[in-house]
């Protein structure tokens, strides 16, 4: 059901393409205070939020002109979607002569090929989801901690403290493996269910498992350790950072995690779409844990959605009142809104009412 | 995997291989289909223990056969390919509650309850054997699945009477359940960790390492995991009628179930997200599209533009073993 397009035309959900078409050159930006506003006063399960309805909501508290929220993916990720479409063949070579320096990357990459030109939306919307629970955790709007990114991280330092030479992207000997294995398992977590990524796509996978003449061994990702570098290098540096008080991490990943990915986003935006690619694999190779169902409506199906709307089918803004009808979230959606908003990972925009209902009643 | 003829299992090295006559499995014709309809999409969690006890049973059993390849005379396969009690409780704790306001003393606890789900499923199946020490069937094992085929397990008081209290009874002997090797599943790991066929001086199926990573496995995908997630996905919370994933099923078997009855391998983009909201799941509909990228079991879907539409129309095209995964089933059902 669609609380914006009416009628009938409920039954073609694939009109966002068209009605963006549509008013998108009406759209205004929603900037920063206005999502700050929004968010503070955002109330209840998306469902049933008092802004993203299908009588639309206030543009301002002193403005009674009726608009409906859009968002989508950072007009920032544009780069990437245009040099798929437009020059893939030279963007996979550039991406292999970058990695064929990176130590390690012989043996783990050997052979990936065309996956290096897919990103898992899947799995980064899960980082998203899980560093967006995180900060909303640290603004104290929700006791959610984003504890997948968490453990994650626990996994792969309890990993560096057990072998050390794992950090220098060394594979891992199968029986070393066995009993980090059973250590996880015992813990809750099974690092075996994750080497199955590595078979469907291994450059956003944690490990890669090989077999030597002198045994099967695992390797790690190499841009999963330096993700994991990059963190280190960021937590440290954080006191430095606007004088920010030093937090313990479980309080913090997620404000580091999204700052690795805005640093992705500025190599996209300087045209290094190799870096951009590389360091996209490395965010989600190391996110191992997939756990909280929570963290999933907010990353999971709200990132993925904006995303792969926009890679298979080029949709511009989708309305939120739908996206808050579906989604049925319990947390606030203008909290969430705004969060990825701050972290220049969506643009938010309104339209007026008026032209979105004409734009609609003009769809065939 | 078992030849109908010999009754014994096929050869590793997939459909083309040919080993005294009888040939390797055929995976495209039945098992892949089946991993591509019964892969869902279900937070790690919720399948956990399912997916870990399997896990260590097939990998167990596949480090045993690599040291009985690398060395055939000696007795590999015993307790150390499969789980014991030991194993169990060192991953879950104990088998029985201590006394708390939530339960009595000495009651079963969830996760030995749910791998007694699993074990009595595999036990049931043949897919394992009860063992009371390294080699010996437990004298057990055949009342066991007696009162499996009674449909005893459902009464109160099944556990101490069942395969964990078995393991558990036997533990000082090296009691155990492990694959059972001639129901096939030695060639389905062979298949999936082993060696391809075709590559010169090595025997399809060897366990042994050294053979290139980036080859091409017979069978790539990991049939015993989807096994594993659909049984979970059975037993749910334990009671009838409250299995996870039922809702993905549905929409599965309605987008193939369209496909099949229209032009066979597509259905229009529209519909797909009108399944999905249909069943109160109109928020999972783009996620479920990209699954495949880091699940490689999961059905793949490919969007293509419909020329001229205005406004613009897009199909959903469907991976022909999905769609055969739902022709099978329709047979079955028929």
């Amino acid at each position: 059901m669609s609380r914006v397009l009416r009628g009938s035309k409920r039954k073609r959900p694939t009109l966002d393409y068209a009605l963006w078409e549509e008013v998108g050159s009406k759209a205004s930006l929603v900037n920063k205070e206005q999502g700050k506003f929004l968010a503070d006063r955002d109330r209840g399960a998306s469902s049933r939020s008092n802004y993203f309805t299908k009588e639309g909501r206030n543009r301002a508290a002193n403005d009674p002109t009726k608009v409906y929220d859009f968002v989508s993916l950072s007009k920032s990720f544009d780069p990437w979607f245009d040099e798929l479409r437009l020059n893939r063949t030279n963007l996979l070579a550039d991406i292999e002569d970058k990695i064929v320096g990176m130590r390690g990357s012989q043996v783990y990459f050997h052979g990936v090929g065309e996956d290096w030109l897919e990103l898992d939306w899947n799995t980064l919307a899960r980082v998203i989801g899980a560093a967006t629970a995180n900060i909303g955790n640290s603004e104290g709007w929700w006791s959610i901690k984003g504890s997948d990114a968490h453990k994650s991280l626990q996994f792969w330092g309890e990993l560096d403290r057990n072998i050390p030479r794992v950090s220098d992207g060394m594979g891992i000997p199968e029986s070393k493996w066995e009993n980090i294995a059973v250590y996880f398992r015992e813990h809750n977590f099974d690092p075996n269910s994750e080497i199955l990524r590595a078979f469907s796509h291994r450059p956003s996978a944690p490990f890669w498992k090989v077999g030597e003449d002198d045994g099967v061994r695992y390797y790690p990702n190499p841009l999963a350790l330096l993700h994991r570098k990059r963190l280190k290098v960021l937590y440290k540096s954080q006191a430095e950072w606007n004088e920010d008080v030093v937090e313990e991490i479980s309080k913090f990943h997620g404000k580091l995690t999204m700052k690795l990915i805005n640093r992705a986003m500025v190599s996209l935006s300087r045209g290094d779409i190799v870096d951009f690619a590389l360091r996209i694999h490395g965010v989600c190779a190391f996110h191992v844990m997939r756990t909280v169902v929570t963290q999933q409506k907010i990353g999971l199906h709200l990132i993925s959605n904006l995303a792969i709307r926009k890679q298979t089918r080029g949709v511009g803004a989708q309305n939120v009142p739908d996206i808050a009808y579906h989604l049925a979230t319990a947390f606030h959606l203008a909290k969430i809104l705004h969060i990825l908003q701050r972290s220049k990972l969506i643009d938010w925009y309104t339209v007026e009412k008026e032209v979105v209902d004409a734009a609609t009643d003009l769809l065939a | 995997m078992i030849d109908p003829v010999t009754d014994l299992p096929r050869p590793a090295g997939g459909s083309e291989h040919l080993v005294d006559g009888v040939r390797g499995v055929d995976y495209s014709a039945q098992l892949i289909p089946w991993c591509k309809g019964n892969s869902v999409s279900v937070d790690q969690n919720t399948l956990q223990l399912y997916r870990t006890l399997m896990s260590i049973l097939f990998e167990n059993y596949r480090i045993r056969w690599r040291w009985v390849d690398a060395r055939p005379k000696v007795k590999g396969i015993d307790s150390r390919a499969g789980i014991t009690a030991e194993d169990i409780t060192r991953m879950y704790g104990k088998h029985a509650t201590n006394r708390t306001r939530y339960h009595g003393a000495g009651e079963p606890t969830r996760n030995w309850t749910n791998a007694e789900f699993l074990f009595i499923y595999l036990l049931q199946g043949r897919h394992i054997r009860l063992y009371s020490s390294d080699n010996k069937i437990n004298s057990e094992e055949q009342r066991i699945i007696q009162d499996i085929e009674m449909g005893k397990p459902g009464e109160p008081g099944w556990m101490p009477n069942g395969i964990c209290a078995q393991l558990g009874r036997t533990s000082d002997s090296g009691g155990h359940i492990r694959l059972n090797g001639n129901y096939g599943w030695e060639t389905y790991i062979r298949d999936h960790y082993g060696a391809p066929s075709g590559i010169d001086g090595v025997i399809a199926g060897s366990l042994q390492s050294g053979v290139d990573s980036s080859l091409k496995r017979t069978m790539e995908y990991p049939l015993h995991i989807v096994l594993s997630e659909t049984l979970a996905r059975a037993h749910g919370h334990g009671s009838r009628g409250n299995e996870w994933g039922k809702n993905q099923s549905r929409i599965r078997r309605e987008i193939a179930d369209m496909a099949i009855g229209g032009d066979g391998d597509r259905i229009p983009l529209d519909d797909y997200y009108l399944i999905f909201a249909k069943h109160s799941a109109a928020h999972m509909a783009d996620s479920s599209f990209h699954r495949s990228v880091s699940d490689k079991s999961a059905a793949r879907y490919e969007l293509e533009e419909v020329a001229g539409s205005n406004p613009k129309r897009w199909n959903v095209l469907l991976e022909p073993e999905f769609v055969r995964w739902r022709e099978l089933r329709r047979e079955r059902e028929r």
